[in-house]
């Protein structure tokens, strides 16, 4: 069950608007390898992983990623805030404007609405935890994008701290792998049978 | 940084110590180190945070709260700019 705590995890302080970055920033909220997603994929691992430190570390990071959500629309927000129509027309926000006019709806940049068909819960762990260590590469990868796209140092300053988290998720999931390999897999027949599904934990 | 944002940045960087060791803890439930730094940051937060919500109001449902009014919905939200 969640609580929820009323702060970001990293402040989010946007001095200036921009309708243009918001057009791209907004891909993280809703996009294929945003922090909706990665929420989503991570919480609805855990429920048969096999090992109880693996289901610690996906509610972890599962709820850490919903927190994230909320600074990318954070973002968003500031940068979407007293408009003017010229800007609007002018970056291409116009399309999106005139759907959601300042409002955050999960959205790929490309204006794909979010869909769990850019995530896999393949319930097996090998399977999902490689899954993950991608997912976490994805969005690495997209913050850089959007570092190449801006060059504003309020929203840099929190879309660096974003991408050092998915570099130190990446990690994490290494772990996680490593413990899934000592403990579930015959050495000599490496993927003989499904850990969350053959063997069950409880 | 006004004083609110001062206080808010000190429950900021107290919580997520305390968090980042708890990812490393998931995988090492029995590191003495990491549980000690975990311990340590999460005391430091607790008093940040009381500090916090004693002059600025709940950070979280159960946190400090006057019992005359719902504080939840009178104080600021998080992606306000003000």
């Amino acid at each position: 069950m969640w609580t929820y705590n009323k702060q970001l995890q990293y402040p989010v302080k946007i001095k200036n608007p921009s309708a243009a970055l918001a057009k791209v920033i907004i891909t993280q909220v809703g996009g294929p390898d945003g922090e909706l997603g990665a929420s989503l994929r991570y919480l609805n691992q855990r429920y048969t992983m096999p090992d109880r430190r693996i289901v610690g570390m996906l509610t972890d990071i599962g709820t850490e990623e919903l927190g994230h959500m909320e600074m990318v629309a954070a973002i968003v927000y500031q940068l979407t805030r007293c408009l003017n129509m010229d800007e609007i027309k002018r970056s291409g926000f116009d399309t999106y404007f005139v759907d959601h006019t300042a409002g955050i709806y999960p959205q790929a940049a490309s204006g794909v609405p979010y869909t769990a068909a850019a995530m896999q819960v393949k319930g097996d762990v090998f399977a999902d935890l490689h899954e993950d260590l991608a997912a976490e590469q994805k969005a690495r990868v997209t913050y850089d994008n959007i570092l190449r796209l801006s060059d504003d140092p309020d929203v840099n300053d929190a879309i660096r701290f974003l991408r050092e988290r998915e570099i130190v998720h990446y990690q994490r999931f290494g772990e996680a792998l490593g413990i899934a390999q000592d403990n579930f897999a015959d050495k000599t027949n490496f993927y003989a049978y499904n850990p969350e599904f053959d063997r069950p934990r409880r | 940084m006004n004083e609110k944002e001062r206080t808010l940045r000190r429950v900021q960087i107290s919580g997520f110590a305390a968090f980042d060791a708890s990812l490393f803890l998931d995988s090492h439930p029995d590191d003495q180190n990491a549980l000690n730094y975990f311990k340590k940051h999460k005391q430091l937060n607790e008093r940040a945070v009381f500090e916090y919500e004693t002059k600025y109001g709940p950070l979280t449902h159960n946190g400090l709260m006057g019992d005359k009014s719902w504080d939840w919905v009178k104080t600021s939200w998080p992606w306000e700019l003000c």
